[in-house]
C-alpha cells in the first residue's frame, strides 16, 4: 500500500465536539495521536470526520481496513462500548436509529456497498451517549470510558 | 402503510436521512380540509450566540464553523467579514480572491451532495441514494467524484477537509505559493467537465409544474455572482447595505418552534437561496454557466423549486469556473493577513452560503471581546416560505395517504436544502386528521 501513498489502515473518529458527547470520536482520535499511534508509520491514518456519508466513503475507500468511533444510542448505559464487524454481521438497529452520526455510517455502509467501495475489514466501535446537546465537553461516564476505548482500538489495529 | 382516519391520529417518521439537520413538521387536517402546517427546524446558531458572548474577536471564524459540517466556509466568511467591519479593516485584492476560491469548494461540495445524495432520488423514484446507486452507478460516481474534487479547493486553501483551520479575522494563517494551486488547477479542469455533464443529467429530469410567488433576496456584489459582498437585494426592490439588515429583516418567535422565523418588515416572507441567487443575478454567472443554464432551458429566472436542483447544478459549474479564474490570476500575497488592532465597534457580514444569506453581527468591546453576536442563517428565512411551500402543496393533495403524503412534503422541504445543523439527521412528521 505505501505506493500507492495510502495508508492500509484509517482510524476514523466520527462526531461534532460541539454536542458533547458526540465529540467521543474526536476524544478518542486525539488520545491516539497523544498515544503516537501509528506515528512514523506510513500503514496507519488518523481521522476526523462529520459523519457525513460520503465523506466517510472517501476516507475509507481503497484501504485494506478502517476502524470508526462514534457515539451510537443503543439504550444501555452511557460510557458502553459496542463493537460491530460489518464483514461479518449487519449493522445493528443502533446504527440507524437514535444517534446523531450513526445514520450517516448506516448510510455510508449501505451506500459504499452498492458501489462496491467497502474495505475488506470495517469494524465499528459504538459508545453510548449521555449528553448530546450544545456544549463542549464530554459526560462523566464517556470520559470515564475513553481509556479503554483506544486500548480497544489500538488492539483491534494490532490485530 | 398508514391509512387515512377519521379520528385523530399522529404519525411520527423514525429517521429520516435525507434533511441534512433535526425537524419537525406537523400537518393538521380537519374535516377534509387542511388547517395548518407546521414546520419545526432545531437552529444551532442560536446556542452559539451565546457561546460566542465573551470570547475574544478572533474566535467565531473557528467556533462557529462547526455549527455546519457542510457549510463550515459560509460561517467563517460571514464572521470574518462582520468582525473586520466591526474593526475597520478591509480584505480585498489575493487575499479576498483566495476567500472566494474557498468559498467556491464549500459551493461545489454542498450542491453535489443536495444534488446526487439527497434530491436526484427524488425525481428518479428513489427512496435514497443507496437504491438509487444500484440503478444510476455512474450518475452516482461522478457525484462523489465532483464533491471530491470540491474538497480539494477546502484541504488546499483551508487547510483541512472538515472545519477549516486556515481562516482568520485579516485573511489566512497562511497562504499558498502560485505553484501550490496548479496541481488543483488540474483538478478543477476536470471538475468542471464533470459538473457540466451533471447540468445535463438534472436538466433531463422531470419536474412538476410549480410556480411560485417567491420574493428573493440574496447579497450583491457589481460585478460577480454572490459569494462575497456587502449588499442586500430583493426582486421587489429592497436594495440595503448589510449595516442596515436588521433594520429591514425581524426575526419573530413563533409558538411551535424553537427557531425564529425571519420576515422583511411590512412585507413578509422571503426566499434565500439558488433560486434567489439565479433570479437576482442570472447575468453575472460565469459564460460556461451561463451557457449551460441556456442549455438546460432555465430562463432568466426561476421560481419552481423542483427546478432548483437545475440551478444549483449551475452554480457548480460556475463555482468551477470562478475558481479556475482565481488560480489563473492569483499572485501570492506579501502577507496572509492584514494587521488588525482590537477596538471597540459594531460590524455586519452577510455572505451567500450555498443554502443562502447567510447574516453575522457582532459587537466588540474595548478589549476586543465579543459583548454580542446575532447569526441568521438562511434556514431561518426560509423556513416561513417552506411551511407555505407546504401547505401550498399539501392543500392540493388532501387525497394522499399518509405515508405518500409524508414523502412528498419532504420532497418538498428538500427543494430547499434545509441544512440545518448537519450534526443529527432526523424529520418527525405528524398528521393529525380529525
Amino acid at each position: 500500500m505505501k505506493s500507492t501513498g495510502v495508508a492500509s489502515l484509517v482510524v476514523i473518529g466520527v462526531g461534532n465536539p460541539m454536542r458533547r458527547d458526540d465529540g467521543v470520536g474526536a476524544a478518542a482520535i486525539a488520545l491516539l495521536e497523544q498515544a503516537e499511534f501509528g506515528r512514523n508509520s506510513d500503514a496507519v491514518e488518523l481521522v476526523l470526520l462529520d459523519g457525513e456519508p460520503t465523506r466517510l466513503i472517501e476516507a475509507w475507500r481503497g484501504r485494506r481496513r478502517a476502524i470508526v468511533i462514534d457515539a451510537t444510542r443503543a439504550g444501555v448505559d452511557a460510557g458502553a462500548i459496542h463493537r460491530v464487524d460489518v464483514a461479518v454481521e449487519p449493522l445493528p438497529d443502533w446504527t440507524t436509529t437514535g444517534s446523531s452520526h450513526s445514520a450517516g455510517i448506516a448510510e455510508a455502509v449501505a451506500l459504499a456497498k452498492a458501489l462496491d467501495s467497502l474495505p475488506d475489514e470495517l469494524v465499528v466501535f459504538g459508545i453510548e451517549p449521555a449528553d448530546l446537546s450544545m456544549g463542549e465537553g464530554l459526560s462523566p461516564a464517556v470520559e470515564a470510558a475513553l481509556p479503554a476505548l483506544v486500548e480497544l482500538v489500538i488492539d483491534e489495529a494490532r490485530a | 402503510m398508514t391509512h387515512r382516519a377519521t379520528g385523530n391520529r399522529a404519525l411520527s417518521t423514525g429517521a429520516l436521512a435525507r434533511v441534512e439537520g433535526e425537524g419537525a413538521m406537523r400537518i393538521e387536517i380537519t374535516d377534509g380540509r387542511l388547517v395548518d402546517v407546521k414546520l419545526n427546524i432545531y437552529e444551532p446558531p442560536r446556542f452559539f450566540e451565546g457561546f460566542l458572548r465573551g470570547r475574544g474577536y478572533g474566535e467565531p471564524a473557528d467556533i462557529t464553523a462547526r455549527i455546519c459540517g457542510i457549510c463550515p466556509v459560509a460561517y467563517q466568511m460571514s464572521a470574518c467579514t462582520a468582525i473586520e467591519d466591526a474593526l475597520g479593516v478591509t480584505v480585498d485584492g489575493q487575499l479576498r480572491a483566495l476567500r472566494h476560491l474557498l468559498y467556491c469548494g464549500e459551493w461545489i461540495e454542498s450542491h453535489t451532495l443536495h444534488i446526487h445524495f439527497l434530491h436526484a432520488p427524488d425525481f428518479l423514484g428513489y427512496d435514497s441514494a443507496v437504491e438509487m446507486a444500484a440503478a444510476h452507478r455512474g450518475v452516482v460516481e461522478r457525484g462523489l467524484e465532483v464533491k471530491k474534487i470540491g474538497n480539494e479547493i477546502l484541504e488546499t486553501i483551508g487547510g483541512r477537509a472538515i472545519h477549516p483551520v486556515n481562516v482568520k479575522v485579516g485573511g489566512f494563517y497562511r497562504v499558498p505559493a502560485r505553484r501550490e494551486l496548479q496541481p488543483l488547477r488540474d483538478r478543477l479542469e476536470r471538475g468542471h467537465a464533470l459538473a457540466l455533464e451533471v447540468v445535463d443529467f438534472v436538466a433531463g429530469l422531470d419536474f412538476p409544474d410549480q410556480e411560485m410567488g417567491y420574493e428573493f433576496v440574496a447579497v450583491a456584489h457589481p460585478n460577480e455572482y454572490p459569494m462575497l459582498g456587502n449588499r442586500v437585494v430583493s426582486d421587489r426592490g429592497l436594495d440595503i447595505d448589510a449595516s442596515t439588515f436588521l433594520e429591514h429583516v425581524q426575526e419573530d418567535h413563533v409558538e411551535h418552534s424553537t427557531a425564529l422565523h425571519a420576515r422583511l418588515i411590512e412585507r413578509g416572507e422571503y426566499l434565500v437561496g439558488p433560486l434567489a441567487r439565479y433570479s437576482l443575478h442570472a447575468a453575472k454567472l460565469a459564460p460556461t454557466a451561463v451557457a449551460a443554464a441556456n442549455g438546460a432551458g432555465l430562463g432568466t429566472t426561476c421560481h419552481n423549486p423542483f427546478r432548483s436542483i437545475v440551478v444549483r447544478a449551475v452554480e457548480v459549474v460556475h463555482a468551477f469556473e470562478t475558481a479556475l479564474a482565481i488560480i489563473d490570476g492569483y499572485e501570492q500575497p506579501d502577507r496572509p493577513d492584514v494587521p488588525i488592532e482590537a477596538r471597540r465597534g459594531i460590524g455586519h457580514g452577510v455572505t451567500e452560503a450555498p443554502r443562502g444569506l447567510l447574516y453575522h453581527r457582532y459587537e466588540i468591546d474595548d478589549d476586543g471581546l465579543i459583548a454580542d453576536a446575532v447569526i441568521i442563517p438562511p434556514t431561518s428565512q426560509n423556513q416561513a416560505t417552506i411551511e407555505h411551500d407546504l401547505f401550498h402543496f399539501v392543500e392540493r393533495h388532501l387525497e394522499l395517504e399518509d405515508d405518500e403524503l409524508r414523502r412528498q412534503a419532504e420532497v418538498t422541504i428538500r427543494n430547499h436544502d434545509p441544512c440545518i445543523s448537519c450534526a443529527t439527521h432526523f424529520l418527525d412528521l405528524t398528521v393529525v386528521r380529525s
